[in-house]
């Protein structure tokens, strides 16, 4: 396959007008950017009206650390002539704890990123704020779930009752 | 997932602070995330949440089924010959849902032998004097029972045999209808079947009977255990394996009967414990056969009325053993053949199937075990000091959550 060597860029401008210049590589990370430019390779500037400039730049950041990430296995790969398993293990390990980091923000934050996820179709992402966002749900009390994502409760009395006489079990501690 | 980029995408709702009801996520991204959660008690405690949450979550709770646990008969050391099955909790997760049947006791005379469990209903015979047949459907989350007998002097245990009891769930809300089938024989010749089925929505039985044709022959072997195993409803049929020979199914609807021939045509691959049926997925009968530690698969699959056996796969089950879920059973050695002990191995056997979470359970060396045929995840579920390996009916119990419909609250609506 011809490849130029120049590699070309991309401007992705979001709603509030902000524009980022990525290599393609990078935009090709979000699938719904990568179907855009398979139908119609001339594109060079995207305007996505779904996303902020605060949570394009992270969707942008995430998308150039798994891409270097993947670049960086693939050239010791060639190297090497073969992977060797301990630096592969060694650096999904760092890039993990990576992720980890890149997911320390706020709710609100991070709904945005779910749906920037989901909108641009960046696939590792959803995966990454969806689980996040799962992590952050369970093991906690309707109360402390509320309070984490600012949610009223608009359930009567009565219907919380209800729902209690339900499912007794499930709010019952055991021993 | 939206796949395409509408340049002119409408703006997602993102001002939380005003709309505190909603978490600026569609019904589908909530779900997505509902679905992470590794146990149900987390789950259902999120009902109580607001609105939404019980709107969503009450439509993930209804489709899936989760394995909660087991019953099974205690190798007994009371002086009674049959008693009630004990049950065993086994999802951690969950907080000691109570679901034993002590509260079928109401008089101390009476004693049950357990026949089959399916979606959340435990099939029970009541063991009462006099020749007449007695069923006994407890639904143990409720609390609930009911009792439903056979039309007197139809069946004389002194006569009959019984081959298939089974309970099965018809048809959904709102007109929810249960079936339970009964086929027993006479037994001094075995030439004449009596299927009977019973309908909850009619709350009478019917019944057909069949003249042996040639096509299904009564095994009569010595030896033969009294014990019912228990059926497989799939693809709207109660299947039963018969005594290892070949598979009886009964339509429900119709109580004709037909019959099966085993995947296997070579009767010495099969043993005592060696062998299970169970229901794929996708609603089709399967075929499970251990052979030392591979697990054998096969589905039977109709295709234009005709029908027929495919091997899913063989797995050897010695790859699965994960140190983490299976704790010491995992440095033992386990083969499905009987004589292999002598060579030090550990037996293995099949001993029950959970039809709506797909579970395969066999003891290993004492241990209750469950084998996911889906995930292929093999877990440690119970331990049984007095087992000693012997093959022992375990019955799964599980249900679709919440075990009652979901109420309708005011107000509901999805973003």
């Amino acid at each position: 396959m011809a490849r130029s060597s120049t590699e070309n860029m991309i401007t992705l401008m979001s709603s509030d007008g902000e524009e980022f210049m990525v290599t393609e590589k990078v935009a090709r990370e979000c699938t719904t950017i990568r179907n855009m430019l398979e139908d119609d390779c001339v594109i060079t500037n995207i305007p996505l009206p779904n996303v902020t400039s605060d949570i394009l730049s992270m969707v942008i950041e995430y998308c150039m650390e798994h891409v270097a990430a993947a670049e960086k296995a693939a050239a010791e790969t060639a190297e090497k002539g073969s992977s060797s398993a301990p630096a592969a293990a060694k650096a999904n390990k760092d890039l993990e704890e990576w992720d980890k980091a890149f997911m320390n923000v706020d709710v609100y934050t991070l709904c945005d990123l779910i749906l920037a996820a989901n909108y641009l179709n960046v696939s590792g992402l959803l995966d990454l704020t969806i689980q996040t966002a799962a992590n952050l749900i369970k093991g906690k009390s309707p109360e402390q779930i509320r309070k984490t994502f600012h949610i009223q409760n608009d359930l009567s009395l009565e219907e919380e009752e209800k729902i209690r006489s339900q499912t007794p079990w499930a709010f019952e501690k055991s021993e | 997932m939206k796949s395409q980029l509408p340049i002119e995408a409408p703006q997602a709702p993102v001002q939380p602070e005003q709309d505190a009801a909603n978490i600026p996520l569609d019904d589908d991204l909530l779900a997505e995330i509902f679905h992470r959660f590794d146990n149900v008690a987390s789950l259902i405690r999120c009902l109580q949440v607001c609105k939404r949450f019980y709107h969503v979550i009450s439509l993930i709770l209804r489709t899936e089924p989760f394995f909660l646990g087991f019953y099974h008969v205690p190798n007994s050391t009371s002086p009674r010959p049959r008693r009630l099955p004990q049950y065993i909790h086994t999802e951690p997760h969950f907080t000691n849902p109570n679901l034993n049947l002590v509260y079928l006791n109401s008089k101390r005379s009476n004693m049950y032998s357990i026949l089959e469990t399916r979606s959340s209903q435990v099939l029970l015979q009541k063991m009462v004097h006099g020749p007449d047949l007695h069923f006994v459907l407890a639904s143990p989350f409720r609390r609930s029972s009911e009792t439903i007998e056979l039309p007197p002097r139809l069946f004389d245990a002194r006569i009959h045999r019984l081959i298939v009891c089974s309970y099965v769930p018809w048809t959904q809300q709102p007109n929810e209808e249960y079936k339970v089938v009964v086929v027993f024989s006479d037994r001094p010749s075995g030439a004449l079947f009596t299927v009977m089925g019973f309908s909850s929505l009619a709350h009478k039985w019917t019944s057909v009977s069949h003249n042996q044709n040639g096509r299904i022959t009564f095994p009569k072997r010595a030896g033969y255990q009294e014990g019912l195993e228990p059926t497989v409803f799939a693809s709207r049929m109660v299947y039963k394996l018969q005594n290892g020979d070949y598979i009886l199914a009964v339509d429900p609807s119709t109580l004709l009967l037909s019959k099966i021939d085993l995947p296997v045509t070579d009767r010495s691959l099969l043993c005592y414990g060696n062998h299970f049926l169970g229901r794929t997925e996708e609603d089709n009968l399967c075929f499970f056969l251990m052979r030392k530690m591979d697990l054998f698969m096969w589905v039977y699959r109709v295709n234009n009325n005709v029908g027929g056996w495919f091997l899913h796969e063989i797995v050897d089950l010695n790859g699965l053993m994960d140190p983490h879920a299976m704790g010491e059973v995992a440095t033992m050695r386990f083969s499905a053949n009987m004589l292999d002990q002598l060579k030090g191995f550990r037996l293995v056997t099949l001993n029950g199937f959970g039809e709506g979470s797909g579970v395969l359970i066999l003891v290993m060396a004492d241990w209750v075990i469950s084998y996911n045929i889906k995930s292929k995840r093999l877990e440690r579920l119970w331990y049984s000091h007095d087992w000693a390996t012997r093959v022992q009916a375990v019955y799964a119990y599980e249900m679709v959550w919440p075990p009652a419909p979901m109420l309708p609250l005011g107000g509901q609506q999805s973003a």
